[in-house]
């Protein structure tokens, strides 16, 4: 787990921590709750009396507050070291007044479920704000939403509308955990319990007034930090500093337990993640005063819609985050809501004269689509295949297909590279795609196989070098079994090649799919007269790991008597550590006999600056080289590198 | 902000002693050799620590008593925040082989390493007829992404950029037994998007604009005449080639704090139409 990652979440655990609200933990009784008296993690009494446990939830009771808050917020820029970033910082401010409501709808002994709904909710952020934006927070924060706790008060979740955005979650986890006030198992004057918030898990510490009509609660500290990767320790991420106060105000006589009159009080907190992400400070008052308390008759019936299936789970560290919901979003944002209908216009609407810059911006586009949509996906198929499409425009189509590498991108690919009354060219194009994804189907690698056995040579060929990449792509995903099909497939090919030009697409196929078991096949090839076959060959060494296949491309480079097999090791270990290659690669800079392939060694040596003895050799080949051509470019290598 | 680092172009006019006009009746003079090996060729890299491109090209020309070849390929480039990738490797050839009187055609497509194109065709040219070729093929394709994190006032932004184009080729031969003619013109092209986003989500961030990261295209005509002297040899080839133009712009804000923007890459763009070979001659052959 990276110190970057965790850095990561508690940045974003905290701006939706700070953001609003305040932390005003009492909560237990909930909702206007009825019996708290919870026993909480852990409890120390020093006093006996007063405060009691086990709050009795009654389902039904329902509590409303009025809500007031303001927070202040600072951003400030915080580069890593060798980042570029100017000072920067950026103040906001926000206030939020309106009633929350909450209603015990579930209660058992395990677990207890409050409705909550912010009514007369009025928000008021800074002037930067944009009013589609605060439109949407303010419905955002007006949708009911569910609170689970223990019975002890404790809170564990949120359920959301699963259309409720990041931030807004973050905010009523805020205000839920605000409410947090969890009792001590026994009676006593003061407690400390382990609470949680969207920030992390905590310490607090309660201390109740004489009258026993207030207590006041502290934060000592925070002992985990919700992070993008689970909860880390609170000394592994950066400084987290700042004081909570709460003056709970409790509503004595109420049987079986105190109810929550209000609650007041202030929170500052600082956090410095550490270099490379904003140290963030916040500020914030909060209250809430009970206004109403009755039954809800029919609060049973929200069960059903806590459970339903518009509603998931929130839960209060900020692990929501992953990288697939990350990609979406990605893609959603490119997207702007765009329609395959629109894209497709905008795609048969790119002028001839248009650079790539069109094209390409289209194709992530369609690509990002039929990502997030098996049924555009289709669309982008069918529209390929339709007649009336220009074969430029139906290509794009493929390769954002490709691109998408989705299940149904490829089913859909291979319906078209199967499909024979749409062209050759076409159907080769969905073959050659369809061999560029990284995580290919079962039923990819069937139709690839079957399609290596077309009678036409172009899908044939097209379809074994698809093979050779999938089995590649399957083999890095873990996936041997499957990976080994279609090397087996390419080898028994090989091995049966009556002509050199079935040698040459063999090894090329072979080369795609990296798998050491050609290695004797290839090096039987390496030592063939033809130079075509050795360049081949060389090359289908490129994505075959291990010392002796490191050992055969150098070799070919020091001894092969063709200029273009030099060259083909040199694109061979181009793709590979090339530290290990640094003598072969001296050696050739220094006295191959051929400019081109000393060209390509120095090219392929401006990669590898950082590895040592690689700016002297430049220099040397700078100065010495026979070639003036290959000297300037050592010299533009070693000029770009200061 | 640009910190661009321009490699110097090659041009390795491999020119080979002994290389006349041929007389008017064909016949080539001047000192025998027992080859012809010419090859022209050329690269060039481009950019700064974002964003940037590379190509390398050559154009060959190779005759003996036994066997005439044109070949031409073509090699480009991406980088995306430093991460560079070889995106497209177009190799195409043609070759008459005297003795076993054939002729053959070969072409190869890479794409960031895989082939996904290969054409190999050998045929017999024993009844003197020689064979054609006309192909043409282009391949819409994504070629690999990368994230860098930038700040954008106080927030730092993931910018996720994505290397995508185009790699083809088009391919007319005419190969007989004494003689090889193709046009050869292998492509590639690559543009920069990016999308943008704030970690956790507590705000917005977005990109405008593209960037055309390089965009190369090699004709080349070559043609070889193997006579009793000698081989004549003509070859034109021309690099097309336009890189670096376009902008990127990443901006974010947090939900209710002002826009902040940046700039991430602006170009102006440079187009180049480089004569990578004209030239024509006779070399008399041992």
């Amino acid at each position: 787990m990276s110190t970057r990652l965790r850095n990561v979440g508690l940045l974003l655990a905290l701006l939706l921590c700070l953001i609003f609200g305040i932390q005003q933990w009492n909560k237990h009784t909930e909702t206007g709750l009825t019996a708290p008296g919870a026993a909480a993690t852990t409890a120390t009494t020093t006093n006996t009396n007063s405060v009691s446990s086990e709050p009795q939830w009654e389902v039904g009771v329902r509590r409303t507050y009025a809500l007031a808050t303001t927070r202040l917020m600072h951003f400030r820029s915080n580069p890593a070291p060798g980042e570029k970033a100017e000072a920067s910082e950026e103040t906001l401010r926000y206030e939020l007044h309106g009633l929350w409501e909450s209603t015990v709808v579930r209660a058992d002994a395990v677990f207890v479920q409050l409705r909550v709904q912010l009514k007369n909710l009025k928000l008021t952020p800074g002037d930067a704000a944009t009013p589609s934006e605060l439109a949407k927070m303010q419905a955002e924060l007006s949708a009911p939403f569910f609170v689970n706790l223990e019975p002890s008060g404790k809170l564990r979740a949120l359920r959301v509308r699963k259309d409720v955005g990041v931030m807004s979650r973050g905010w009523l986890k805020s205000l839920a955990a605000t409410l947090q006030f969890i009792r001590p198992k026994t009676a006593g004057m003061s407690w400390t319990t382990e609470e949680a918030d969207a920030t992390g898990e905590y310490v607090a510490s309660y201390r109740l007034a004489a009258d026993q009509a207030h207590c006041e609660k502290s934060r000592q500290k925070y002992t985990r930090i919700a992070s993008g990767d689970g909860m880390v320790a609170a000394s592994e991420i950066g400084k987290v500093t700042g004081a909570l106060a709460l003056t709970f105000g409790l509503q004595l006589g109420a049987s079986p337990a105190e109810v929550l009159r209000e609650v007041k009080g202030r929170d500052t907190i600082e956090v410095d993640p550490g270099p490379g992400m904003p140290r963030v400070a916040s500020e914030s008052d909060i209250t809430f005063t009970l206004q109403t308390s009755d039954r809800d008759a029919a609060a049973a019936d929200a069960v059903a819609v806590a459970d339903s299936a518009e509603y998931e789970i929130a839960p209060l560290g900020m692990t929501e985050r992953n990288a697939q919901a990350d990609a979406r979003r990605d893609d959603e944002r490119l997207l702007k809501g765009a329609t395959f209908a629109e894209l497709q216009a905008a795609l048969l609407a790119i002028p001839a004269t248009d650079d790539g810059r069109q094209r390409a911006q289209v194709q992530a586009k369609l690509e990002a689509l039929a990502r997030l949509s098996d049924e555009a996906a289709r669309k982008a198929a069918q529209a390929a295949s339709a007649k009336e499409t220009p074969p430029r425009a139906a290509k794009t189509l493929l390769g954002a297909l490709g691109g998408a590498g989705t299940p149904a991108a490829q089913s859909n690919l291979v319906q078209i590279a199967e499909n024979k009354a749409l062209s050759i060219d076409l159907r080769s194009n969905a073959l050659a795609v369809l061999g560029l994804g990284d995580h290919p189907q079962e039923a990819t690698t069937e139709a690839l196989l079957k399609a290596s056995s077309d009678s036409d040579p172009e899908i044939s060929s097209t379809a074994l070098l698809a093979l050779g990449n999938t089995s590649l792509a399957l083999r890095k995903s873990g996936q041997t079994t499957e990976a080994d099909q279609g090397v087996e497939e390419l080898l028994q090919r090989l091995q049966n090649a009556r002509t050199q030009d079935d040698q040459l697409l063999y090894l090329q196929a072979l080369g795609n799919a990296g798998d050491a078991r050609a290695v004797p096949a290839i090096t039987t090839a390496l030592a063939t007269p033809a130079a075509a076959v050795r360049n081949a060959a060389v090359v289908a060494l490129r994505f075959i790991e291990g010392p002796q296949v490191d050992q055969l491309i150098a070799s070919t480079l020091a001894q092969d008597p063709a200029t273009e097999v030099r060259r083909g090791a040199v694109y061979a270990l181009s793709f590979r550590s090339l530290s290990v290659f640094l003598p072969a690669l001296q050696k050739a800079v220094l006295s191959d006999g051929d400019a081109n392939v000393r060209a390509d060694v120095v090219a392929v040596l401006g990669k590898a600056m950082a590895l040592p003895g690689v700016v002297a050799l430049l220099r040397t080949v700078a100065e010495k080289d026979a070639s003036p051509d290959v000297r300037r470019s050592a010299q533009a290598l070693l000029a770009s590198s200061r | 902000m640009k910190k661009a680092h321009m490699i110097a172009m090659l041009a390795f006019p491999m020119m080979l002693a002994g290389a006349t006009p041929a007389l008017a009746d064909g016949t080539c003079t001047g000192t025998p050799v027992a080859e012809l090996n010419k090859t022209w060729s050329k690269g060039d890299s481009f950019g700064d620590d974002n964003f940037g491109g590379g190509y390398s090209v050559s154009a060959t020309l190779t005759g003996k008593r036994d066997g005439l070849a044109v070949k031409g390929d073509l090699n480009a480039e991406a980088s995306l925040f430093g991460n560079t990738q070889n995106i497209v490797k177009v190799d195409v050839a043609a070759q008459a082989a005297v003795v076993g009187r054939s002729a053959s055609e070969n072409i190869d497509v890479f794409v960031v390493g895989k082939n996904i194109f290969h054409h190999a065709r050998s045929s017999g040219t024993s009844d003197g007829s020689g064979i054609t070729l006309s192909l043409a093929k282009n391949f819409d394709v994504s070629f690999f992404d990368a994230s860098k994190r930038f700040w954008v006032g106080p927030i730092p932004i993931r910018v996720r950029a994505k290397a995508s184009g185009s790699a083809g080729f088009n391919f007319n031969s005419s190969i007989g037994v004494f003689a090889v003619h193709a046009d050869l013109r292998p492509s590639a092209k690559a543009i920069a998007t990016a999308s943008a986003s704030i970690d956790a989500g507590v705000g917005e961030a977005g990109v405008d604009g593209s960037l055309n990261l390089v965009d190369a295209t090699v004709p080349t005509t070559g043609s070889l005449d193997l006579n009793t002297s000698g081989i004549s040899y003509e070859v034109a080839s021309d690099l097309a080639l336009n890189y670096l133009s376009g902008r990127i712009n990443i901006w974010g804000k947090l939900i209710f704090g002002k826009r902040h923007e940046k700039k991430i890459a602006d170009w102006s763009g440079t187009t180049k139409n480089i004569a990578l070979a004209h030239e024509s001659g006779c070399i008399k052959l041992f």
